[in-house]
């Protein structure tokens, strides 16, 4: 086990049945997080990053998933558990907040009733104390006038007050994880930076275990440390945040990194996005699972599975591709440099010619 | 909401006047047959015809009737006697309010608590063998109509003409005033037969509405809060479906209350539905005048409680 | 002579026991209460001048008032009851006497009073006001000296009903009139008393409200508060009778064994009949026969619970000769050949039902055995209870149709929509397709088949199947003159709904109602039902029976005055 990892993720695997066969969801994914360090995970709609994560809340279990591989709370093996075992950690020891908080929060009941229902379900505490609890999170969120706002109803608060709402429902039994699954997707820009803040903030003052979920590369280098890119239920590329927008290794990453506007290009640089669809999840690609997708392929490809090995010369960054690491290397300088990926590949191919 | 409730309440008085006018303009275009001459009884000799034709006022065109009709409502809350019977209509309809209400209210009862049960085990088991036998099972009752259902309710547990002497038999209903024992046992019977076929039906719609409010988000959170899965279920998966259950169960019940004349007619309990069906019988209009008036009165009142217990349901709706 | 007194005691001992079960002391037990169930709201009114149905009579009119004239059950001549006896008639038959009882004493709140002559006058007037609304007034008492007067208003009362003292009715008529001169037509509750003084504050207005105070001269009365005010009565629902205190059985021929009779309405049918069954303590109520599925099971089960009795009624298929091409006499006795009686009986139980008519008189009435009796006058149309196709063609053939078939358009017919009317109407249309007549058939409830249709001349209904006749009192004249009689065709309410008008029936008619002697009476009506059975207006099919049913502890006994429905003050308990 990983030093000091609050939660570790091994080799999962969830599959589903549908009547149009077998969804491959999550396909040997790994990834631990540290006491007070945050994790994110980044990928398109169909990556797994979002059934990885309820796998480990043990949400999944209520659609008929099959999983295999281990998931572990500190040292804890959760797969395991029976069902009402690992309902005592729900919502306790790790919890969890989600993308659209209109529709995440209960319309019928008071905010702040919804708030002392979380706390009333893991602590022993009369209805008074768990009321003042939550007037004390919210508080703790920094939504004013808390006492008077705990009476109110979901659809009486703005976007991000709700968020905040959310975010202090999952606090509520002092979490040693916490998984934001999309936390800001919904909400405008401004409000936005005000939610991550106040997660970072308090992921340092909890000193809690932070999986932040995204497809948002900007969210990303905000807030986590460490970065895990995901791919048609694998990751494919993991790394430090810095290490991941200067040398990332992957073309996936590259991909999402090029398609990004950035100020520090020209104007009328064109953006350059992933050409076609994530693949179904059911009949999957052969080889590597990217390959349709990737400027750089090569016959090979089609063929071989890639693994996730570490990169020469730095340990804590591993990526899953076939191309060689001098090839990749070279690659994204070329990138960089602002030439489309189809002349990067032929300048690539060219140097390896003539080594 | 106190201005909502009055400027409902206004609509409710346009409403049963238009009512009142189109039934009026209705019995009086289309009448099923002629009351002077059937007042008049067997063989009657025509002059007797047009006399009892004038004395009723028959004779004079129908916006004079109904001009008279409304002036006697209005006025002294007279609502005409009966031509057939020559009974007073709304002492005649109003007593048969009582029995009307044990029924429906009863089989309201009955209809809610089986309904959602059975409804919510079935969406909670969807798909499983007690999901499909509860939803096939609801299929019969729905199909089933309800004067055969009463017949053999009667023909197997009645205690004078059954096969097995359980229930009392038709025509032994008594106001809970005169004997709330027997009351409540002559009811049973009537209760579970109205009933049937409305939890059925109930149980389908909450089953739908279920299966769809647990797939929501919100539901998701409080799995994700690590409550008891029959907290998720009871407090927010069906508080939150059982709110059409709950106003679609105010209108049949305002519906029913203008008289549930099938049930009523088999176990003979005299109520409005067997007071309007008899008027019919007999083209009595001022009966059926008022029982349509009683009926569209209950329609609308529930109309209107209905849309208040819904603000109340679901914080979301307010009224100006 | 020891001997003979010995015989003499014999014989007295003998009648007396006779005597003795002749009174009804044999089967009967005094006391109980019957509960009898309806299916319909029970009887129309709670006023004696409204009675006119079966209903009426067996619920109130036999058991809670006594008339002029009343009847035993089991005979056919009128038994007098308030009056002394049989009328004395003189003057030609144009002035009727009736010596009444005295102390005959009303219920409360008239206690104290007796029945006086000018009750009855009062009674009499009362039905020809429009707020009572009596149907047979202007049929039986229409040629009362004074009575056109009082009904235009030009008098306040009618001057031919006369009451020289307090027990002494006289009755004056223009024209001698049979059923008056008989007492039958005073054999009516029109004839109930009801003293004017107290009478006439509810007669005043629209409908008249006396029969929701009404007093009661009768062994029951409607339970009621004392003091004018009926409080056992729920329209639609329930009647309640109890025993009348003031009634005085000595001065009575009615036994009346039960203490209380009980009456609810509203009941299905089937369940209604299955229950009288399983019992106890229970008689039919208003159905002239049980649903055909009771019927069988009844017969196959419990037979000794059906009481059987003519019920004095027919049941024929009226056609109406204005329409094409019913007007042609071959053509209905075509289609009266065309008929199948027996299946006809049958979709209403079979034979228990009734008895195939081969004329239309049925029995009981007078004239019926000079009209040819069961056998009948031997019409070769109307004498096979079943189907006869070919005659039918024949008389088709006689009446123009080549083919022996009928080709042309459908003919308007309405039907009673509830069974097993229903079901007559079906089967009598399979059968004259057989001859090529096709029906356009409505089927709508009873009442508006008749007010608004087959009682009304405008609707231009060719075919109505589901009707019938009972005579009153077994008088031929009211099987004939209502129907047959072209004064009486009216816009509303019409029963002679084959509109015939022919003037040497007129003319046969009006002459037979002033035939007083009892004989030659039945002779000359005798005479007229041959005449519409040759003439083939209806279609009859069956003499009624009534199936009446009771609980195994009951003794019901059947009025043969009332169609056979039971008459309450004999019928009781078994001993």
């Amino acid at each position: 086990m990983a030093a000091g990892a609050l939660l570790e993720v091994r080799d999962l695997r969830v599959e589903f049945d549908t009547d149009d066969g077998v969804v491959h969801a999550v396909d040997g994914v790994s990834y631990s997080v540290e006491r007070g360090r945050a994790l994110g995970i980044v990928g398109e709609s169909g990556s797994g990053k979002s059934v990885s994560n309820l796998t480990v809340m043990g949400l999944t279990r209520f659609q008929g998933a099959r999983i295999s591989g281990e998931v572990l709370l500190d040292g804890r093996s959760l797969l395991d558990l029976p069902k009402d075992e690992m309902r005592r950690i729900r919502g306790n020891e790790i919890a969890m907040i989600f993308q659209d908080p209109l529709s995440s929060l209960h319309p019928y009941y008071r905010v702040g009733w919804q708030l002392a229902e979380a706390v009333l379900a893991h602590r022993d505490v009369s209805r008074q104390e768990a009321a003042n609890r939550a007037v004390e999170l919210l508080d703790m969120v920094d939504i004013p006038e808390p006492r008077r706002r705990a009476q109110a109803y979901p659809h009486e608060f703005s976007g991000g007050m709700r968020q905040r709402a959310m975010i202090a429902m999952a606090l509520a039994n002092d979490p040693k994880v916490l998984i934001a699954d999309e936390p800001t997707t919904a909400l405008d820009v401004t409000v936005q930076a005000q939610i991550l803040e106040l997660i970072r903030r308090l992921q340092h003052e909890l000193d809690t275990a932070v999986v932040m979920i995204t497809h948002d590369l900007g969210v990303i280098a905000e807030t986590v440390d460490d970065v895990a890119v995901m791919y048609a239920g694998r990751i494919v590329e993991r790394a430090s945040t810095a290490t991941i927008f200067r040398t990332p290794e992957h073309p996936y990453t590259w991909g999402l990194l090029k398609s990004i506007p950035r100020l520090d290009v020209p104007r009328d640089a064109p953006l350059v996005p992933i050409p076609g669809a994530p693949p179904s999840l059911i009949n999957r690609p052969s080889g590597c699972h990217f390959h349709p997708r990737c400027p750089y392929v090569r016959e090979a490809h089609t063929r071989t599975d890639p693994r996730l090995e570490p990169v020469p010369g730095d340990p804590g960054h591993s990526v899953a591709c076939l191309l060689g690491p001098e090839t990749r290397r070279r690659i994204w300088a070329e990138l960089r440099a602002g030439l489309e990926p189809d002349r990067a590949r032929r300048a690539a191919e060219a140097q390896e010619t003539s080594a | 909401m106190g201005r909502y409730i009055v400027r409902r309440l206004l609509w409710v008085v346009v409403l049963l006047f238009l009512v009142s006018l189109i039934t009026f303009i209705v019995f009086y275009a289309f009448p099923t047959a002629d009351p002077a001459q059937l007042r008049a009884g067997r063989q009657p000799n025509p002059q007797l015809v047009e006399q009892i034709r004038h004395s009723l006022g028959l004779d004079k065109p129908w916006y004079v009737q109904y001009f008279r009709y409304m002036k006697a409502l209005v006025l002294h809350f007279d609502f005409g006697r009966s031509y057939h019977y020559n009974v007073p209509v709304r002492k005649h309809i109003l007593d048969a309010v009582a029995p009307t209400a044990s029924l429906v209210v009863g089989a309201a009862v009955l209809w809610l608590v089986s309904g959602i049960a059975v409804g919510t085990i079935s969406a909670v088991r969807r798909g499983k063998l007690i999901d499909r036998l509860s939803m096939g099972g609801a299929l019969v009752a729905i199909s089933a109509p309800v004067y055969w259902l009463g017949l053999v309710a009667l023909y197997l547990f009645a205690s004078d003409i059954g096969k097995v002497h359980i229930f009392p038999g038709a025509g032994s209903y008594t106001p809970i005033t005169d004997d709330p024992v027997k009351w409540f046992t002559s009811l049973i019977l009537p209760w579970i037969v109205l009933a049937a076929s409305f939890a059925a039906f109930y149980a389908r719609l909450l089953r739908g509405n279920l299966i769809e409010t647990m797939s929501e988000d919100y539901i998701r959170t409080a799995r994700a809060k690590g409550l008891r899965e029959r907290r998720v279920v009871l407090r927010h998966g069906v508080r939150s479906a059982i709110t059409p259950v709950v106003t679609a169960a105010g209108l049949d019940i305002g519906i029913l209350l203008g008289g549930a004349i099938l049930t009523e007619k088999v176990f003979n309990i005299p109520g409005v539905g067997m007071v309007a069906f008899d008027s019919i019988q007999n083209a009595d209009l001022p009966i059926i005048q008022g029982t349509v008036l009683l009926g569209a009165f209950f329609i609308v009142i529930a109309n209107l409680v209905v849309d208040v217990l819904y603000a109340f349901l679901d914080p979301r709706v307010r009224y100006a | 002579m020891r001997r003979s007194l010995w015989s003499i005691i014999a014989a007295l001992a003998v009648l007396a026991l006779v005597v003795a079960g002749c009174g009804g002391g044999g089967k009967a037990k005094k006391g109980g209460t019957v509960t009898i169930l309806d299916t319909e709201g029970g009887v129309d009114s709670l006023d004696p001048g409204y009675w006119y149905y079966q209903d009426d009579y067996k619920s109130l009119g036999q058991p809670t008032q006594r008339w002029l004239y009343g009847w035993k059950p089991n005979e056919t001549t009128p038994t007098p009851d308030l009056a002394t006896a049989l009328p004395a008639v003189s003057n030609g038959g144009r002035t009727i006497t009736v010596k009444i009882r005295s102390g005959i004493r009303y219920s409360a709140p008239l206690q104290t009073r007796t029945v006086k002559a000018a009750d009855i006058k009062y009674a009499m007037e009362r039905c020809f006001l429009p707020q009572v609304g009596n149907g047979y007034y202007h049929s039986y008492y229409g040629d009362i000296a004074g009575a056109d007067a009082f009904t235009k208003g030009k008098a306040k009362q009618i001057s031919g009903i006369q009451v020289p003292d307090a027990t002494t009715l006289v009755i004056k008529t223009t024209k001698p009139i049979f059923v008056l001169t008989s007492g039958r037509a005073l054999g009516m509750p029109c004839t109930v008393p009801i003293p004017k003084d107290y009478a006439q504050k509810y007669d005043k207005g629209k409908t008249s409200t006396y029969g929701e105070h009404a007093v009661f001269t009768g062994p029951y009365m409607v339970q009621n508060d004392g003091k004018g005010n009926i409080t056992g009565y729920e329209a639609g629902k329930t009647l309640t009778l109890v025993r009348n205190p003031k009634w005085d059985k000595s001065t009575d021929f009615r036994p009346a064994y039960f203490d209380r009779i009980e009456f609810k309405g509203g009941f299905d049918a089937t369940v209604a009949a299955r229950k009288t069954l399983t019992g106890p303590r229970m008689l039919s109520g208003d159905y002239a026969a049980p649903p055909v599925a009771v019927l069988k099971s009844g017969l196959s089960s419990r037979k000794s619970q059906l009481v059987i009795t003519p019920s004095g009624g027919n049941r024929y298929i009226g056609l109406n000769t204005r329409i094409k091409p019913l007007d042609n006499v071959n053509v209905r006795r075509a289609l009266s050949a065309a008929i199948d009686r027996t299946s006809l009986r049958q979709t209403r139980g079979g034979p228990t039902i009734g008895t195939i008519a081969t004329h239309f008189f049925p029995p009981g009435i007078g004239g019926f055995e000079e009209g040819g009796g069961v056998q009948g006058p031997g019409f070769d149309f109307a004498s096979s209870p079943t189907a006869n196709v070919p005659l039918a063609q024949q008389y088709m053939r006689k009446a123009g149709f080549a083919s022996g078939k009928y080709a042309g358009p459908a003919l308007l017919t309405f039907a009673d929509d509830a069974p097993p009317a229903k079901e007559t109407a079906e089967a009598f249309q399979s059968q004259v397709g057989k001859l090529g007549f096709k029906l356009k058939l409505r089927e709508v409830p009873h009442a508006t088949m008749l007010s608004k249709y087959c009682e009304v001349p405008k609707a231009a209904v060719a075919i109505c199947p589901n009707f019938g006749w009972g005579a009153d009192f077994f008088s031929p004249q009211s099987m004939i003159d209502p129907l047959f009689n072209g004064k009486n065709i009216v816009p509303t309410g019409n029963v002679n709904t084959a509109q015939v008008n022919d003037p040497k029936l007129n003319a046969q008619i009006e002459k037979a109602k002033t035939i007083t002697d009892p004989a030659a009476s039945a002779k000359a009506w005798a005479a007229l039902d041959k005449v519409v059975t040759n003439q083939s207006y209806f279609l009859t099919w069956i003499w009624d029976n009534n199936v009446g049913l009771e609980s195994k502890d009951m003794n019901g006994v059947p009025s043969k005055f009332n169609s056979g429905e039971w008459d309450l003050t004999f019928s009781s308990f078994k001993k």
